[in-house]
């Protein structure tokens, strides 16, 4: 027995000598490299924004030739219009009170009901992609300003390529914070009534609306919907949209509110428009649409 | 089988003798001489110990191998039962102890002057403040031309990693640490230092030959122990004041201002001054 | 004497049990995939992890995609003679490199090893499509086997159908790309993660998070709001650490290896990005929650899913094709002189008025620093003590205080310390300011402030760490008094 403990102990040794030394792992290991040449697939435009084809999944477009359509419609809140409580009382700003909520509340617009029509306010219809075309811009940049530190439009329709003019006509200062996701974000102090703005220009469609935020205010939000093309609303007071000039066919349009189960209340609502008036549409919507 | 203790303990003083006489050959010695004054008498301290421990080791080894060699010689010899020898006891508690103290008290000096305030050198320069953390060195240099205060000044220099010293002079650094206990450990001028959570400590060294020398951290501080790498520039007078000067206008750069001009600015200052 | 041999069973199992595992590989390092990939419907899943992996590579197998502004490491040379195949696995070519690279000493692997080659010509004639050839597919991924610098002698890892002739110009690509990663899997991965995600092991215990890459934000840089950081701002960040963070200085590490993790950390970045957006593109309609909705809503799931094939098929890959171009376009901006802020003018004097304008400045309603940074600049303002809302889920966050992009709450700095993350140069600070801190709510106050508003704010920040009540008194009286005289 004596006699073999010797060579076990020299294995032993061994072993662990060779066993220990063994570490290393991801920073040991020299990466292979390919090469892969800058083109994309042949025969793909190459830095393009990407355009629609006829027939893609978010809408399904079959222009019709032939005139174009205009569409109308309301968004009706079916049962008793919820009244939200303000988000901040007069005079009980957390902070700034000489200036937020100094004469009125600040209503929590998140979700507004006109009690008599029951028009359900801020709500986004728009189409995810329009059909090919060259829509005229317009040449006025959008104005978006804050007042009583609430941003005065509190939902708002832009389009790709021209400024929205950022404003502030409080006489203290905000931050206006985008948090887009195709658009690089902006994050700009404004100083105290500034009439002259700083310009934000989206240079891509977005799918759904970006959020607004001002991190001074917690309270503040609104949306903004980059489009390259016309045809989008935000609803009106009483929940009415009018889209113009489109192309007759039949289209998948997005609707999309702020308070909304995962976000659209409807991710393909389908429509067909003919050349002229179209005949309009009341889209309704219950409490259980809005996690009420 | 039957020489093989005897055998086994002979080889070991053999093999310490040797490895002695072949180490500073074979390059298994300190990494680099002693470049700070203070490192001369350390290493001088560690030769002696070094001294005394070799010719115990052998001296016990040579004896617990002719014992060995002499017991096994004679199978027939019986082993025999005794209380020892008290004489013999008290020999071999008074010689060790008296080793030891004669240490103690011999490395005083060199402890003293290396740890006790009162004993630093006169004209010590307090160079900078080095801070440990979690992983690194940050290091706080005062303004150009100015003392170092406990509490960081406007003006103060900023560097990380990277301490600069002027060579042949005494200098100080004041030691502490953000976070955990680390080790301020420069192994080429024997200077090593806990830094402990809550404690400023002075540590001084004289370099005596211009060079860059390695900082580490002694004390394992965390995952990143390892990454805690800093170099120790010694250098002469002027060149550690133009260093200073540099980084002082690098620190104050706006953009704009060209570091060459606020450099010459600032000498035009001091010779003002 | 049971016991012993137990004992003595038991090591001698441990120790082999150590041997096999060093005669298994070590696992392989892969990119952990967006977390939000998996709220993807499974047939969405697959399709973006392909296409990433085929742009991106896997970390042991990386793709230099000249699509994208890296460095990859590019070496340009010639064909001096093709030697006839030896052993009929590879094949030896004499090669003559315009330069050759210096690897570190600990280079793990023969020198160039794995390195990509592609021909600029071949057999005479020039080849087309980043030296990649046309079908011919014993061309394609062609990597060095082994190179000898001393006789130029080149082996090739794959077989060639028919040899190139001596002339012939060829490129060595990839080897800083192989030299970052093995840095970075050395140095920066514990936090950092394999894809730059911030999500190493050390990543948890760790206050603030390390930086997760793939959104393409770097706070601290020296571009405009929006920008992406330059290389030398990487560069800079490497070698200074972040004070204040767990982010340490590599002020020792050779520069090859400085350049090399900044490339690869841009690769990582842009490899993120991309990812991202692909995400970001089929996650509004294709995520199982959404497909449930739709379903629920009136929907064919089988519909649902024919409409993602097509989605997939015909335009996800245009929509790649542009996101790559906009990611590299956005890398390759900042390199330009003119992506740089640099002040009009130089600091203004650090003089007693300039930092009473300043405090005032900081005390503003123009400006509301005082909103987080607190009114002594400690860091504690009221903003610290407020829900926010998070914009993904619209609930609010569970706690107090600011957030920022990557969800994490963050404090406002606490300016009394005198610990500047982003430097501490005056010019530092005036782009903090004036650019704002990417990814926080620290805004850019480009449009808010002019040039002299700035530096005055700027000295005032920089002699926070040093005012004392009296201080403050005293500058209070002094801008009091520039404000009378004004009027």
């Amino acid at each position: 027995m004596r006699q073999h403990i010797w060579p076990i102990c020299v294995l032993l040794v061994c072993g662990m000598w060779w066993g220990l030394s063994g570490c290393g792992g991801g920073a040991s290991t020299v990466p292979k490299v390919v090469v892969r040449p800058a083109q994309e697939e042949a025969g793909s435009p190459k830095g393009n924004e990407p355009q629609a084809k006829d027939k893609t999944s978010g809408t399904e477009q079959e222009p019709v030739a032939g005139g174009v359509g205009t569409l109308r419609g309301r968004f009706i809140f079916d049962g008793e219009p919820p009244q939200l409580p303000p988000l901040v009382t007069k005079g009980n700003a957390p902070k700034d009170k000489e200036v937020c909520a100094a004469e009125m509340d600040i209503p929590d617009e998140s979700l507004i009901v006109d009690p008599q029509t029951h028009g359900i306010k801020n709500v986004f219809i728009y189409l995810d992609r329009a059909p090919k075309g060259d829509y005229p811009k317009p040449s006025q940049p959008f104005r978006f300003d804050q007042k009583n530190c609430i941003f005065t439009t509190h939902a708002m329709i832009v389009r790709v390529g021209v400024p929205v003019l950022i404003l502030n006509s409080d006489p203290i200062a905000h931050n206006t914070h985008t948090f887009p996701r195709r658009n690089e974000a902006l994050n700009q102090l404004l100083k105290q009534n500034d009439q002259k703005g700083v310009p934000l220009v989206y240079t891509r469609p977005e799918s759904v609306p970006v959020e607004v935020k001002c991190d001074l205010h917690a309270w503040m939000r609104a949306f903004q919907l980059p489009l390259d093309h016309p045809f989008g609303a935000v609803s009106a007071a009483d929940g009415s949209f009018e889209i113009r000039d489109l192309p007759s066919g039949k289209y998948a349009f997005k609707i999309w509110h702020e308070r909304a189960v995962g976000g659209f209340l409807n991710r393909r609502f389908s429509v067909t428009v003919k050349p002229g008036e179209n005949e309009p549409l009341e889209i309704k919507y219950q409490a259980s649409d809005f996690g009420l | 089988m039957r020489n093989f203790w005897c055998l086994f303990f002979t080889v070991w003083p053999i093999v310490a003798v040797g490895t002695f006489v072949i180490a500073p050959a074979m390059g298994w010695w300190f990494p680099t001489d002693a470049y700070s004054t203070l490192g001369q008498q350390i290493d001088d301290l560690f030769y002696l110990i070094l001294t005394i421990v070799g010719v115990v080791f052998i001296g016990t080894h040579i004896a617990l191998g002719y014992t060995l060699w002499k017991g096994s010689q004679d199978p027939n010899r019986r082993s025999w039962f005794t209380h020892g020898s008290h004489t013999l006891e008290v020999i071999w508690t008074i010689v060790p102890a008296g080793i030891l103290l004669f240490i103690a008290l011999y490395q005083m000096d060199v402890w003293r002057m290396y740890r006790v305030q009162s004993a630093f050198p006169e004209d010590l320069l307090e160079v900078a403040e080095v801070t440990a953390r979690q992983f690194e060195w940050r290091i706080r240099y005062p303004a150009p031309g100015r003392p170092l205060q406990l509490k960081p000044q406007k003006g103060d220099v900023y560097a990380v990693n990277d301490l600069h010293v002027p060579v042949n002079r005494p200098v100080l650094i004041q030691l502490r640490t953000m976070d955990v206990q680390h080790s301020f450990f420069v192994p080429s001028l024997r200077v090593k230092q806990d830094a402990l959570p809550g404690q400023v400590i002075p540590v001084w060294f004289e370099v005596t030959k211009p060079g860059i020398y390695d900082l580490t951290c002694a004390e394992l501080c965390g995952w990143g122990h390892y990454k805690m790498r800093g170099r120790v520039v010694a250098e002469a007078e002027e060149d550690f004041r133009a260093y200073l000067q540099r980084l002082a206008a690098e620190q104050a750069y706006d953009g704009v201002t060209p570091i060459e001009t606020a450099l010459s600015h600032a000498e035009k200052r001091q010779n003002e001054e | 004497m049971v016991a012993r041999n137990c004992l003595l069973g038991l090591t001698i199992v441990a120790l082999l049990g150590c041997d096999l595992s060093r005669v298994a590989p070590p696992p392989e390092a892969v990119f952990a995939p967006d977390e939000r990939i998996d709220d993807l419907v499974r047939q969405a899943r697959r399709p973006v992890v392909e296409m990433v992996t085929e742009r991106f590579g896997t970390p042991n197998r990386l793709v230099a995609w000249e699509a994208l502004p890296v460095d990859y490491g590019v070496l340009e040379g010639r064909v001096v003679e093709a030697y006839p195949e030896t052993d009929g696995t590879c094949w030896r070519l004499k090669v003559e490199l315009d330069a050759v690279p210096e690897f570190p000493k600990d280079w793990p692997a023969p020198l160039l090893q794995g390195v990509a080659v592609a021909f600029l010509s071949f057999g005479g004639k020039p080849v087309s499509a980043g030296g990649l050839v046309d079908e011919g597919e014993n061309r394609v991924g062609l990597t060095v086997q082994r190179f000898d610098p001393g006789t130029g002698v080149l082996e090739l890892a794959q077989r060639l159908g028919s040899p190139p002739s001596a002339g012939d110009r060829l490129r060595l690509v990839g080897h800083k790309l192989q030299r970052g990663r093995v840095a970075y899997m050395r140095h920066c991965v514990h936090c950092h993660g394999v894809a730059g995600d911030g999500n190493g092991p050390t990543a948890p215990y760790l206050n603030p998070r390390p930086r997760d890459y793939r959104r393409g934000i770097f706070k601290f840089t020296s571009t405009g709001p929006n920008e992406r950081p330059t290389r030398d701002d990487l560069k800079r960040t490497i070698r200074q650490g972040i004070p204040g963070t767990y982010m340490p200085s590599f002020f020792l590490l050779d520069d090859g290896d400085v350049e090399a993790i900044v490339e690869y950390v841009r690769f990582l970045a842009m490899r993120g990005e991309f990812e991202r957006r692909l995400v970001d593109e089929l996650i509004l309609d294709y995520s199982t929650e959404a497909v449930a909705q739709r379903v629920d809503a009136g929907e064919e799931r089988s519909d649902i899913l024919d409409e993602l094939e097509t989605f997939l098929r015909d335009e996800l890959p245009e929509t790649a094709a542009f996101e790559v171009e906009r990611i590299a376009n956005a890398w390759r901006r900042v390199e330009r002189p003119e992506a740089l802020v640099v002040p009009k003018t130089p600091r203004t004097p650090d003089t007693f008025e300039s930092r009473a304008r300043g405090r005032k400045l900081f005390l503003s309603k123009t400006l509301k620093c005082v909103d987080c940074h607190g009114p002594t600049g400690r860091g504690d303002g009221p903003m610290t003590e407020d829900y926010q809302l998070n914009t993904a889920t619209n609930e609010y966050y569970p706690f107090p205080g600011l957030v920022d992009a990557w969800g994490h709450p963050i404090r406002p700095r606490n300016l009394t310390r005198g610990i500047y993350r982003g430097g501490r140069r005056p010019l530092d600070i005036y782009r903090r300011i004036y650019v704002g801190i990417k990814g926080t709510p620290m805004p850019s106050s480009a449009a808010a402030l002019n040039e002299e508003q700035i530096w005055d704010l700027v000295n005032y920040v920089l002699s926070i760490p040093y005012e004392t009540a009296d201080t403050r008194r005293q500058l209070d009286a002094v801008a009091a008094q520039l404000t009378a005289s004004e009027k």
